[in-house]
């Protein structure tokens, strides 16, 4: 299959996607859609995984980009009375990415377990000031986030406004993510996991295309946190845990890194599976997960996206 | 009041309890070459297993010498039993596989874990401060002190140097420290790498169930006490070096004095240092302290 | 094109069957009421809302052996409060929109009941904080959904301040060891400024700050070894307070300083040495009399028949909260003529609200704040004669016009309000 038609389709099949989910709202319960919110925007974070595990970096603390932006919405609605998405989001965006370009150039040195073990501390430092320093952030207690207002209108169902919102914003993030790793960089990196060595004798930097994107990664990540944080109403440290970091990384095998879609995939699948599990029994939903991963890592690997798209290929 | 001392013993005393908790899985990681996420619910299994055992046959009496070797039983037992499984049943299918995939097996595991410990022991937590109360309390700086941390030191010390005992001085630890520097050399000279990879995470696995057992008297046995744990494990031998155990040891020492000094000088900053030293650490030398560097191979 | 249309027509029929209802309660009488009880069934926390569970078990059977409240049956479902703020508000959406519950009661931690309060308002949904305490929560407004049945934190530390002022008039130094959050901070902030104000010469030589249920204290316990301060103020509570007790003890902390206890359970009067002062927020067993008061004797009484221990307080306050709601059904209902109330209707009629608990009589304000008692003692290291429960001494009941932060002020600006040095 050449470029072009990949794209197209790709294209083709996002815009039914799409579709789709705008349309879900008229059949599903506010619960649903509330937890489909919620699914579409993790994975935007999980978009920002998935992007370096192309590069076969694994990103261990990627909660951290995912707490930034949660905690900016919080602030500016808690502290500030803003609750402007349309200036907390862009907000949320530029501050996550200029944290991903600062932190990202003490990263990019690292590769392999040493990349992982960084960013795990990086953010478990983000966690622990947050818990500590109570009269900054709330400690445990967190900030609830109230006000929510889209270009100065408090809607009226605000569950389904932000259903919208996300699912734009979730829109652009997988455009944005596509456009990436059509790109030379996006290219690059795929490289970069596979013989970092040949592509710096061939005159290209991997430093430069890992750094591209992790900011870009930070950036999506940060809007993801910024839009739960509006959908839940309240934000805690916990965002910033190393196993919310865990979490997301299980969800980018989970639904693969072969497509911009995979990481939606994974993620609704994820949050369906979690809310039923749960429900069903308090004290075996982990262990649920703890299995699929397992049987995910040794009999699919390429993730659900993997399982999606094997029937493509046809035997000649 | 000179708090000089107070950090020094408080700093020893924590720096001790992460030596127990770490020095598994740097030892595991060096042999391995797997980050076991999953180290942090095996040192809670040791905490949960060790506790029954007080529990059940100390019956009345929980303060008495035989909670201690009841402590060290519950450990060992984790060591033979599960060390074993999770090796076979798990890690020996990821050895040849990226590192990505061994960290999200343990990651897995971990998962897995936790809810077969609440499954097992129930959501309530379990309390034996039998062990603590018994060893009073002992006058040093100024204040009183609890005797039983300096129990875990004792406890600290003597695996530490039984680690080092039998890496040096075994023909076990000769292999090892084989298999260490060279996995693949190791195998063509004929040493039985599958062999020394059980025993190894074996090993490994019940000096984190040393811990929990030990730690168990000192607070509660609760669902989740292993998930923390497990970060700051991360921290120390990220500091010291992974798969060194005497970098391991330094790490902590580090940590335990920067976290005593916080507490009492900058409260607010007591997690924050861990995590700033191992950061710091990282971006000076990649490979940690005493960590050796790997050279990559195409 | 008809087909389509059909198809439309059809999907939209379905779509309207499927559109999401209003609340639970509806306005034709419910085949049952479905209540969620939030707390903490898991870890450190569980030991102190054991008791709450169990109560909520017992009187859900007693009631239901009755008719249940206005003729309708409850079903009763528990819920783990373990968790980070954010999971439990999320959690409380899918109480309430998922599982359909009606009437939620819970949120222990003064940290998730801050953050669920304005989504219990978003949902509409009748809500009873029976024990949170934090005094900040309706410090910007009254939150139209929400109920307290049992005062908040500010009356056992006012108490606390009280009580050890009187003990000790010439108190000199004050420490404070809380957990870091809503309810550690507010109540050490209350108890702070009652003493300052009553003693302005009072010097506070620490503020520790362990995390939230944390259970190991020894960097704690050697600052306040170091620090000797006369009096240490501690909310701490569950397994975490046991440890701290064993710790404490160990090293000798209770003989260097008077430790008051503000939330604790019956267990750890047992654990305590003699001679700290215990409050429990409210040690029920003692007060009102069981010898003369009915209602506690009797609960006392079937509770320990069911779950062979005595009820700490949150059982006591988890009796407040059932004993609360029935009335407020029961009068709403007969306000409708027997058709079965709104959510509106039922918080309209626990306004203004008294009613008789095992603990006494308890007040529901238009505030939708309680109005009880505090009480304070130490401990014996004896039991009750009769009844073999712990006994504190110097038992002292303060009123509520004492220590309840009066209707419309704020609790801070009303310590502040008062005349120094009195």
């Amino acid at each position: 299959m050449n470029g072009a038609t990949t794209h197209r389709s790709s294209l083709v099949g996002g815009m039914v996607a799409f579709a789709l989910l705008a349309l879900l709202p008229l059949f599903l319960s506010d619960w649903i859609v509330f937890l489909l919110a919620l699914a579409l925007a993790k994975g935007a974070v999980v978009l920002g995984v998935v992007l370096l595990l192309r590069g076969g970096l694994i990103s261990f603390g990627h909660a951290l980009y995912f707490a930034v932006g949660a905690y900016t919405v919080a602030f500016l609605a808690n502290r500030f009375g803003v609750g402007e998405a349309l200036i907390a989001l862009p907000l949320a965006m530029v501050i996550s990415g200029l944290l991903a370009a600062a932190l990202g150039l003490l990263l990019t040195r690292f590769r392999g377990i040493y990349f992982a073990m960084l960013s795990l501390a990086l953010s478990m430092i983000v966690y622990t000031v947050l818990i500590k320093f109570y009269d900054f952030s709330g400690g445990t207690d967190g900030l609830s986030v109230r006000g929510f207002s889209l270009a100065g209108v408090t809607p009226v169902h605000s569950g389904l406004v932000k259903y919208y919102l996300v699912l734009v914003l979730t829109a652009c993030a997988a455009y944005i993510g596509a456009r990436f790793l059509a790109s030379p960089l996006g290219y690059l990196m795929q490289a970069v996991r596979y013989n970092e060595i040949r592509i710096e004798y061939l005159g290209a930097s991997a430093s430069h295309a890992i750094l591209a994107s992790y900011i870009i990664s930070g950036a999506i990540s940060g809007i993801g946190g910024a839009l739960v944080a509006y959908l839940v109403g309240q934000v805690s440290p916990e965002l910033a845990y190393w196993v919310a970091s865990g979490d997301f990384v299980f969800v980018a095998v989970l639904g693969g890194t072969g497509s911009v879609f995979a990481p939606w995939i994974g993620s609704v699948v994820f949050e369906l599976v979690k809310n039923y599990a749960v429900k069903f029994s308090p004290s075996t939903w982990q262990l649920t997960l703890g299995v699929f991963l397992l049987l995910v890592i040794y009999f699919q690997p390429q993730g659900l996206w993997g399982l999606l798209t094997r029937r493509r290929a046809k035997p000649r | 009041m000179n708090i000089l001392p107070i950090i020094l013993i408080d700093g020893i005393t924590y720096a001790s309890w992460l030596f127990l908790v770490s020095a598994g899985i740097t030892f595991i990681f060096g042999v391995l070459r797997i980050l076991n996420v999953a180290h942090g619910s095996l040192y809670a299994i040791g905490a949960y297993l060790g506790a029954t055992f007080v529990l059940r046959f100390a019956g009345q009496n929980q303060q008495s010498w035989t909670t201690l070797p009841l402590l060290l039983l519950g450990a060992i037992i984790v060591g033979l039993t599960l060390g074993p499984l999770i090796e076979r049943l798990l890690l020996r299918r990821v050895y040849d596989q990226d590192e990505v995939v061994g960290l999200l097996t343990t990651f897995a595991l971990f998962l897995i874990l936790e809810d077969v410990m609440r499954l097992i022991w129930g959501i309530e937590p379990y309390m034996v401060e039998g062990p603590y109360r018994m060893f009073g309390r002992v006058h040093m700086a100024g204040i009183a002190f609890a005797g039983y941390p300096f129990v875990l030191t004792i406890v600290a010390v003597l695996a530490g140097l039984l680690l080092w005992f039998v890496l040096h001085h075994t023909s076990f630890g000769r292999q090892v420290t084989c298999v260490i520097s060279d996995r693949e050399m190791a195998g063509a000279l004929g040493i039985n790498v599958p062999r020394i990879d059980l025993i190894a995470f074996a090993l490994g696995t019940f000096l984190a169930a040393l811990g929990g057992a030990f730690t168990a008297p000192l607070t509660s046995v609760e669902p989740g006490m292993g998930v923390s744990v497990i970060v700051l494990a991360f921290a120390v031998v990220g500091i010291g070096g992974l798969g060194s155990i005497g970098g391991a040891a330094v790490g902590c020492l580090i940590v335990g004095l920067a976290r005593a000094a916080a507490v009492q000088l900058f409260p607010e900053l007591e997690l924050v240092v861990i995590y700033a030293l191992m950061v710091a650490v990282l971006l000076w030398r990649p490979q940690g302290l005493f960590g050796a560097i790997e050279l990559r191979k195409i | 094109m008809r087909n389509s249309i059909r198809w439309i027509g059809g999907a939209l029929v379905l779509c309207a069957g499927y559109l999401p209802c209003g609340p639970a309660l509806a306005q034709s009488k419910p085949s049952e009421i479905k209540i969620a009880i939030v707390q903490f069934l898991s870890g450190a926390a569980a030991p102190h809302d054991a008791a709450a569970v169990n109560t909520a078990k017992l009187l859900t059977e007693q009631f239901n052996a009755s008719g249940g409240i206005a003729g309708v049956r409850l079903n009763t479902i528990y819920v783990d409060e373990a968790g980070s703020t954010a999971d439990k508000v999320a959690e409380y959406r899918r109480l309430v929109q998922d599982e359909k519950v009606a009437i939620v009661i819970g949120y222990t931690s003064s940290a998730n009941c801050l953050a669920v309060s304005p989504v219990a308002d978003e949902l509409k949904t009748l809500t009873i904080f029976q024990v949170c305490a934090t005094y900040r929560l309706i410090d910007k407004g009254v939150y139209k959904y929400v109920f307290r049945t049992a005062a908040h934190s500010a009356s056992e530390n006012i108490a606390a301040a009280l009580y050890v002022l009187a003990r000790k008039p010439d108190l000199k130094t004050i420490a404070g060891m809380n957990y870091d959050y809503a309810y550690g901070r507010d109540s050490w902030d209350v108890f702070k400024r009652t003493i300052l104000k009553r003693k302005p010469d009072v010097q506070v030589v620490g503020e520790l700050w362990p995390k939230f249920l944390a259970t190991e204290y020894s960097s704690e316990i050697s600052r306040l070894l170091a620090l000797k301060p006369d009096v240490i103020h501690t909310v701490n509570w569950g397994a975490g307070l046991t440890s701290f007790i064993n710790q404490a003890e160990t090293r000798g902390l209770f003989e260097q300083s008077f430790v008051m206890m503000t939330t604790g359970l019956v267990s750890q009067i047992g654990i305590l040495p003699k001679g700290a002062a215990f409050s429990g927020r409210g040690y029920h067993l003692q007060h009102p009399d069981p010898q003369t008061y009915a209602a506690n004797r009797d609960y006392m009484k079937s509770y320990k028949e069911k779950f062979n221990a005595f009820p700490d307080y949150t059982g006591y306050f988890m009796a407040q909260a059932f004993y609360g709601l029935k009335p407020a059904i029961e009068k709403a209902v007969q306000a409708k003529n027997g058709a079965w109330p709104s959510n509106e209707e039922i918080g309209a009629a626990m306004e203004g609200l008294a009613f008789d608990t095992p603990r006494g009589h308890v007040l529901v304000r238009k505030d939708h704040e309680a109005v009880n008692e505090a009480m304070w003692g130490v401990t014996s290291g004896r039991n009750n004669a009769e009844l073999g429960y712990p006994v504190l001494d110097d038992f002292r009941v303060f009123p509520p016009a004492d220590v309840v932060t009066p209707e419309g002020k704020q609790t801070v600006e009303w310590i502040e309000s008062w005349p120094a040095g009195k």
